[in-house]
């Protein structure tokens, strides 16, 4: 509600008599409300279940977890995999429109103008569930058992089942592989979190630009571009770095 | 090493290897139990709302 608020008064510059307006439609628009109950009801028990796991390291040093460049890393790996996920996808939409007509109307139901309560699911509740249920409780499940990579892959896996559309189900799981990067090297699901909703909210803010200020999308959209792919570009080659950073100081460790 | 050395690591390694089985088919089992669990929570959801 606090997200849906601001975005509405501040990034829409509407009255609080709309937002009250726009509040009150949502209310007939079920399949919101749907999710956003899905997304309430997973983080409560998931978050049980991720906080009940005995074998987990306490107390944890958020500070050391997110030291040097790891949230501005997280972030920009954010922004920029969305644009690039963006740019890959409505490429392959052109060029195979047949098999992305479930996709478009998957994401015509995610359509912000559709409801107001789009916004708080999809750059909040959406991806702190998520990030719950895959990268907190099931990637928490599955490392003890297998080596990394085999427990990223497969969370990743049911992560891209999870969304039970094919084009959304490929690009959820290489963003479920990225995600589980980001666990790996911060140890606390907070930097998946972060990147989780960066994504989204750039998916969102996109949007909003080409809606709201269409003229001044068309011409800085090569720009934005431009800086998603280095930001992309940045973060992705962060992350590996501390990834192999992280493993080779763990496999010291055992030894 | 004599013979008795080798056959009780042979056994250590065994009981080892069935008790990774076992961990593993467990950790999958529980991820597919809370997949299950995700599913079920939007099945409420759609069901209450």
């Amino acid at each position: 509600m606090i997200v849906t608020g601001v975005y509405v008064l501040f990034v829409q510059g509407r009255t609080r008599e709309d937002l009250s307006k726009l509040l009150m439609g949502s209310l007939g628009d079920c399949s919101m409300i749907i999710s956003l109950v899905y997304a309430v009801g997973a983080i409560v028990w998931c978050g049980i279940l991720y906080y009940r796991w005995t074998w987990r390291e306490r107390p944890f040093s958020y500070r050391k977890a997110f030291e040097g460049a790891r949230i501005p890393c997280a972030i920009a790996l954010g922004f920029g995999a969305c644009m690039v996920f963006n740019v890959i996808v409505s490429a392959a939409a052109t060029l195979f429109p047949d098999a992305f007509v479930s996709y478009q109307k998957l994401m015509g139901n995610l359509d912000f103008r559709a409801s107001i309560l789009t916004v708080p699911y999809v750059m909040l509740a959406g991806p702190v569930a998520e990030e719950l249920i895959f990268r907190g409780v099931i990637l928490d499940r599955l490392k003890p058992a297998f080596p990394f990579w085999v427990a990223n892959v497969m969370q990743a896996a049911l992560f891209g089942f999870f969304h039970l559309n094919v084009i959304q189900g490929l690009y959820a799981f290489v963003l479920g592989i990225l995600l589980g990067m980001v666990v790996r090297v911060t140890g606390s699901i907070i930097g998946s979190m972060i990147t989780h909703i960066i994504f989204n909210a750039t998916s969102i803010g996109l949007s909003v630009l080409a809606v709201y200020a269409e003229d001044f999308y068309r011409k800085t959209a090569i720009y934005i571009l431009t800086a998603a792919v280095i930001c992309f570009i940045l973060g992705f080659r962060y992350y590996v770095h501390q990834y192999h950073v992280v493993m080779s100081e763990e496999s010291q460790t055992l030894e | 090493m004599d013979q008795k050395d080798i056959r009780q690591r042979e056994t250590e390694g065994k009981e080892t290897a069935v008790l990774l089985k076992r961990l593993r088919v467990s950790a999958v089992f529980h991820a597919l139990l809370v997949l299950l669990g995700a599913f079920v929570t939007q099945f409420v959801a759609s069901s209450s709302a």
